[in-house]
C-alpha cells in the first residue's frame, strides 16, 4: 500500500470531481480538516520522552482494526525511520504530512488509510493529528469523517480533555476543538486582475488565515492558495465550517467574476499568455517548478475559460503533485539529481503529459 | 484622529478585526503601528502571509514578551509543571506545553492567554463520549439554553416550554449523578 501511496501523483481525493456545467471543482481542488489530539495524562511530544513517544506509536498501532471498523477502509502504519529522506518528502509534496514531520524521527508514525484521503501524524506537534481530505469544495463531508475516526480513536483511550478549554494540545493557537478546517483553492484570475490582494485581506480581516500551497514561503505557487480557520475556542465545529463555507462560497462568486473581467476585456492578450504558456510547457528542455506551476495554471485558466480545449480534468492536480522535486526524482528513479538534471526531467514529465 | 497609543500622533494605520462577530478597531500612527506589529494583530494586515500567521509565531520572543511584562514573568518563572518539570518561562519560548496537566498548573497565565488569542474563553465544541457524560449533560443544557433564549426572543412559545422542559429532566437526571 505504501508503494501505491508514493507512486500515484493523484490520491482520490484530489482528483477533480467534474461535475457538467459547475466551475467551482476547478477553483476549489481540495477541502481538508485537521483534529489535533493528546492522550490524557501523557508528557506532549515536545518533551522528547522516550517512553511517551513510544507508548503513543504502539497505542496507535492498536488503532488499525477500530479505524476499519469506522469507515471500512484499509489502515496502515507507517514508522518514518523506515522510509529514506526522499519518500518522507514525497509524503510532504503529497500533503499526507507536514514538514516538521520529516525531521524528527524516532516513533514518528503515519496512519494511512488505503485511499490516502485520511492520514494520521503520530507524535508530531501533538500526539495525534487527524487530516481527512475530500476532493472540491465538501468541509461538512470531511468533517463527519474525520468525527468517525475520531470516535474510533476516543472508543479506545482517553483524549486529554478538559472542561474548561476543550481538547488540551501542544499550543495554545489549536485549544479547543483542536480542529482547522481549510481548503485549497485556485484563484488565477484574482491574481490576474490584481484582485487578490484585497480578497486575501478581507479575509485575514474576518479572521481567516491564507497561505501558500505548501503553507510559509510558498505564496502564489501556481495560484495555489489555502484558506483555513484561526480560532478553536468561542466556536463550535459545525459553526466553524459553516462559516468558513460561506466565505469560500464568496470567494469562489469573486474568482468567477474576474473570468466574467478577463472574458469581457482585451481577450486576445490572454489568449495570448495561455499559447504561450502552453508552448513553452511543450517545448522547454528545462523547466524550474516555480516556472511549470506558473504556466501550469495559465494553461488550466486557459482550458476553463476555453481558450483550450478541456481535455483531462485532473492534468493540472497531477502536474501540481508530480512536478515537485522529490516527487520527481522518485519518478525518474533517481534519489540525487542535480537542479539542472531534475529542471530537464520536469520539461519531459511536462511534454510527456501534455502531448 | 489621535493615534490610540500614544495620544500624540496622527493615526495614519486603522486596523479592525473581527473575532467571533465582535469587531474592535484600532487607530494608530505609523510609528506605535510598528511597534504593535508582533501583537497578532498587526503584520497579517501589512504583508499577507507572514510568519505571524504560522503557529510558530510563539516562538517570536518579541510576541510573547509583549503580551507578558518582565515583572509578571518572573514572578512565574519559579513554577514548574509537576508532571513534565515545563517552566512557564520556558512555554514562553517554546510556545508550547509539556502535557496537559500544564494547563492546570498555569491556569493563571492561560487564561488571559488564551482570550488574547481567542478571542474568548467559552469551550463549544465536541465532547468525548468516554467518563461520567456529566460534562456531557452539562453541555447539552448549556446549548439548550440558548436556543430556549432564541425562542423566547422569536415568541415561539410552544417551543420554548418544550425545552424548558427538556432542560428540566437534563438538570435532575445531573443531580442524580452528583448525589
Amino acid at each position: 500500500m505504501l508503494n501505491s501511496i508514493l507512486d500515484e501523483p493523484l490520491s482520490g481525493w484530489l482528483r477533480s470531481k467534474d461535475v457538467e456545467g459547475q466551475i467551482d471543482s476547478h477553483i476549489v481542488l481540495s477541502s481538508r480538516i485537521r483534529l489535533a489530539r493528546n492522550f490524557k495524562g501523557l508528557v506532549f511530544t515536545n518533551r522528547n520522552q522516550a517512553e511517551a513517544l513510544e507508548k503513543v506509536d504502539i497505542m496507535m498501532r492498536g488503532v488499525l482494526g477500530a479505524l476499519k471498523e469506522a469507515d471500512g477502509h484499509e489502515y496502515s502504519n507507517i514508522s518514518l525511520n523506515k522510509l529514506s529522506d526522499v519518500e518522507r518528502e514525497i509524503l510532504v509534496e503529497k500533503h499526507l504530512m507536514s514538514p516538521q514531520m520529516s525531521q524528527n524521527l524516532p516513533h514518528r508514525s503515519l496512519v494511512v488509510s488505503d485511499d490516502a484521503a485520511v492520514s494520521i501524524m503520530v507524535n508530531e506537534e501533538d500526539h495525534v493529528r487527524i487530516q481527512v481530505m475530500e476532493a472540491g469544495l465538501d468541509l461538512q463531508k470531511a468533517y463527519e469523517h474525520a468525527v468517525k475516526i475520531d470516535d474510533a480513536i476516543e472508543s479506545k483511550y482517553d483524549y486529554a480533555f478538559s472542561e474548561r478549554y476543550g481538547y488540551l494540545t501542544a499550543c495554545p493557537t489549536n485549544v479547543g476543538t483542536g480542529m482547522r478546517a481549510s481548503a485549497m483553492l485556485h484563484l488565477p484570475a484574482l491574481a490576474m486582475t490584481g484582485r487578490l490582494a484585497r480578497v486575501v485581506r478581507s479575509i485575514i480581516q474576518l479572521g481567516y488565515s491564507v497561505r501558500g500551497l505548501y503553507g510559509e514561503g510558498s505564496q502564489g505557487l501556481g495560484n495555489i492558495y489555502q484558506i483555513s480557520n484561526q480560532l478553536t475556542m468561542g466556536i463550535s465545529e459545525e459553526d466553524t465550517i459553516t462559516q468558513l463555507q460561506k466565505i469560500l462560497e464568496k470567494l469562489v462568486q469573486e474568482e468567477v467574476k474576474a473570468r466574467e473581467t478577463i472574458k469581457a476585456g482585451d481577450f486576445e492578450s490572454f489568449e495570448d499568455r495561455v499559447w504561450r504558456a502552453y508552448g513553452t510547457l511543450q517545448y522547454a528542455r528545462r523547466l524550474s517548478g516555480e516556472e511549470a506551476l506558473s504556466l501550469l495554471s495559465d494553461i488550466q485558466l486557459g482550458r476553463d475559460l476555453g481558450v483550450l480545449p478541456a481535455g483531462n480534468a485532473d492534468m493540472f492536480n497531477e502536474l501540481v503533485v508530480t512536478t515537485r522535486p522529490h516527487f520527481l526524482s522518485k519518478y525518474a528513479g533517481k534519489e540525487q539529481m542535480t537542479a539542472a538534471e531534475r529542471d530537464s526531467y520536469r520539461a519531459k514529465v511536462v511534454r510527456d503529459r501534455l502531448n | 484622529m489621535i493615534c490610540d497609543e500614544c495620544k500624540k500622533n496622527e493615526a495614519s494605520v486603522h486596523l479592525t478585526r473581527v473575532v467571533n462577530g465582535k469587531k474592535t478597531e484600532r487607530h494608530l500612527c505609523s510609528q506605535c503601528a510598528g511597534k504593535q506589529s508582533g501583537d497578532g494583530l498587526g503584520n497579517s494586515f501589512f504583508s499577507f502571509g507572514s510568519p505571524l500567521l504560522d503557529n510558530d509565531f510563539f516562538t517570536n520572543d518579541f510576541f510573547t514578551n509583549s503580551l507578558y511584562p518582565d515583572s509578571l514573568l518572573h514572578s512565574h518563572q519559579a513554577v514548574r509543571c509537576d508532571r513534565c518539570g515545563m517552566s512557564f518561562d520556558e512555554f514562553n519560548h517554546s510556545g508550547k506545553f509539556g502535557c496537559d496537566h500544564c494547563y492546570d498548573v498555569f491556569n493563571a497565565q492561560i487564561t488571559p492567554l488564551v482570550k488574547r488569542l481567542q478571542g474568548s474563553l467559552a469551550y463549544e465544541g465536541r465532547v468525548p463520549s468516554r467518563g461520567t457524560g456529566v460534562f456531557k449533560t452539562k453541555h447539552q443544557i448549556k446549548r439548550l439554553r440558548q436556543e430556549l433564549d432564541k425562542s423566547i426572543k422569536a415568541e415561539q412559545f410552544e417551543e420554548a416550554a418544550r425545552l424548558r422542559d427538556e432542560i428540566k429532566v437534563l438538570e435532575e437526571s445531573l443531580q442524580h449523578k452528583a448525589e
